[in-house]
């Protein structure tokens, strides 16, 4: 039962998951009530950021596995642990879940076996791999099609997703129409002064979104919080290329400017790639930026959604009508 | 960096050991003979004893301090006991039997302050969400961890065999397992609280009390990241005449080591060795913030002492018979 006690598991490999979505609420939350939505424990306070966008981030809720890694090779692997997972809330308005696991291959010294379940709580966000999958193959795994019975991060993000959603002091009143997106996020270790090769961003048929990096992990908290600000964008970038590529779809002409409306006073202001990131880490946005160029993406949403305001002063205009409403929009971009 | 946008975890004041001379109901301070109880207990804390919990180098004193747990929650309620002694009485009684025993009582903790607090953050609410329960295999986060609410085992129960018999087929039985058992398994189920009103009231056992008061006294707990409790010094002129009326951690002597500390020593009555058995199978499925459990290993360090990072192997006993 005890005297168990080893030298710590060395990870090599971050393996995270994210959900994002709209909060269910009418408009943005404040901070005050970021805080209530997070607090999931009173042992440990919320975290928030005000500047230069609004960030919530809720202590780390813990859960047990004991299961099946993601072995592409389908080698038999398992791995014992927990999975550490925070919500988060952007701008008062995106709903984020994201959850981490570090993976170790045993201890130094020591062989991989199920130990005393006391001596895994002591590393929370730490799963000790048994079996010998090597990280590559765990990567690809884990970044490939799911399987039953292996790891499931994704649950685990989704259910504290729908627990931030289901906070009672949300009003339910959902502006626009949004989809929640996935998104996974592979790191394997480089110790602090390897070399990385570059990024591989992946978008596969059920639409879920891979990012493999290398890099350090030394402080995997850093590079959660890098997956969520990326896994955020990607967010704003779906939702938004959606609606301008909706506008055609009949009924063509009627009410574009009620669709546009909620979006762009509720969502544009919140692109701000690299705000919450370590400088240390913007060589991953500046990566993302080359390829699949977020920001490229982005103006070009936003031009747009301009032409399609002018296009509606200058109908509103010859019209005769006073084009307030799409006025004050064109000035929010 | 935004000071709000930093996680906080508090330091808190740390002994090396933290002793427990005994645990007593309320009515045992009518019926216990406490020269005696504090004379068999004594000779297990002197200080060559201590040290060697506290994995002191020789010729080193240690940092301890001493406590004794009140039990005022669990209590049967009895209608022909005598009424329990107040305070002002029990506790110079309880005091001065230890003095003269050759030890010293620096803290008193009451059982029932460690249930009560503003709703839902009373200091066995803020435990339970740290429980992580030992995962079967099979637990792949797909579903939410299979929970008995209520209690908490170290390892699998036993399939149900009415569920079986009612669909139909023969029920075999099949035995319980312990997680990570050698050959054999020793399987415990521990209630963690029932509630007999029916009315989402909890009554927490006495086992559960017990491993929050091991937590506390391993200084782990946080609230909103700050210290989770604090013990009020009390005047032994200016006790209350109510228990309720005192903290939930009352300081009795001037200037005594820390309440928290490295590692804990209970020296108990063999009566309790159930209960701490069941402590134990809690705590080794508590997941304390590990900023709050690394704190303790690096000051122990920087003091030249080993201290195991595994709350549960911080933890000693002497377990005494009647």
């Amino acid at each position: 039962m005890t005297g168990d006690s080893a030298p710590g598991p060395r990870p090599t490999l971050l393996l995270v998951e994210a959900r994002t979505t709209l909060l269910r609420h009418s408009h943005a939350v404040n901070p005050d009530m970021a805080r209530e939505i997070l607090a999931f424990t009173p042992a440990a306070s919320v975290r928030t950021t005000s500047r230069p966008l609004a960030r919530a981030v809720s202590p780390d809720t813990v859960e047990g596995v004991y299961c099946r890694l993601p072995s592409a090779a389908g080698r038999r692997t398992d791995g014992i642990g927990t999975v550490a997972s925070r919500g988060v809330l952007i701008g008062g308005r995106i709903a984020l879940a994201s959850s981490r696991t570090l993976i170790a291959a045993g201890r130094p010294g020591v062989p991989a076996r199920r130990r005393g379940w006391f001596t895994h709580l002591a590393n929370p966000g730490v799963l000790e791999q048994i079996g010998r999958a090597d990280d590559d193959d765990l990567a690809r795994g884990f970044t490939g099609p799911s399987r039953p019975g292996v790891l499931d991060l994704a649950a685990i993000a989704s259910r504290l997703l729908d627990r931030v959603q289901a906070a009672t002091m949300l009003d339910g009143t959902i502006p626009l129409r949004t989809a929640r997106t996935r998104f996974r996020f592979a790191v394997h270790d480089v110790g602090p002064h390897g070399s990385a090769p570059s990024p591989s961003f992946t978008i596969d048929d059920a639409g879920v979104r891979t990012l493999v990096v290398h890099a350090a992990l030394d402080a995997p908290e850093q590079l959660a919080t890098l997956c969520e600000e990326i896994a955020a964008h990607d967010w704003l970038l779906t939702t938004m290329q959606r609606l301008v590529d909706g506008l055609d779809e009949p009924p063509a002409r009627a009410g574009r400017i009620e669709r546009i409306a909620p979006a762009v006073e509720q969502l544009l202001h919140l692109w701000m790639p690299g705000a919450h990131s370590e400088p240390e880490l913007s060589w991953v946005w500046s990566a993302l930026e080359r390829r699949p160029g977020f920001s490229r993406q982005w103006a070009s949403i936003v031009a747009r959604i301009r032409n399609e305001l002018d296009l509606s002063i200058l109908r509103a205009l010859s019209d005769g009508a006073e084009p307030t409403h799409q006025a004050r929009l064109r000035r929010e971009l | 960096m935004e000071s709000s946008a930093l996680a906080r975890t508090s330091e808190v004041p740390l002994a090396q050991v933290s002793v427990e001379l005994g645990h007593l109901y309320l009515e045992d301070l009518h019926t216990v003979d406490l020269d005696r109880f504090f004379a068999r207990i004594a000779p297990w804390v002197d200080e060559a004893r201590v040290q060697a919990v506290a994995c002191l180098p020789a010729g080193r004193r240690p940092r301890v301090s001493t406590c004794l747990l009140l039990d005022d929650y669990s209590s049967p309620t009895d209608p022909q006991a005598r009424p329990t002694p107040s305070p002002t009485t029990a506790i110079p009684r309880l005091l001065a039997a230890a003095e003269r025993a050759g030890t010293r009582l620096d803290y008193l903790a009451r059982e029932s302050a460690l249930a009560q607090g503003p709703a839902a953050s009373s200091l066995a609410d803020l435990v339970e969400g740290l429980l992580v329960a030992d995962p079967p295999f099979g637990a792949n986060g797909s579903r939410p961890p299979v929970t008995q609410t209520g209690w908490l085992t170290n390892g699998q129960r036993s399939p149900s065999t009415e569920a079986r018999q009612a669909m139909g087929q023969r029920a075999r039985w099949a035995p319980p397992t312990e997680n990570g058992r050698h050959l054999h398994s020793i399987f415990h189920d521990v209630e963690l609280w029932s509630s007999p009103a029916g009315d989402g009231t909890r009554n927490w056992s006495c086992a559960y009390l017990a491993a929050v008061w091991q937590l506390v006294r391993l200084g782990v707990l946080r609230r909103d990241g700050g210290s989770a409790v604090a013990a009020e010094l009390v005047d032994p002129a200016e006790l209350p005449d109510s228990w309720s009326a005192l903290p939930a951690v009352t300081q009795v002597t001037r200037t005594p080591a820390p309440l928290c500390a490295y590692r804990t020593l209970s020296v108990l009555d063999s009566r309790f060795l159930p209960v701490e058995a069941a402590v134990r199978t809690i705590l080794c499925q508590v997941a304390a913030d590990p900023v709050t459990a690394r704190q303790a290993v690096r000051r122990a360090t920087a003091e030249g002492i080993d201290v195991p990072l595994e709350l549960i192997n911080r933890i000693s006993y002497v377990l005494l018979g009647p």
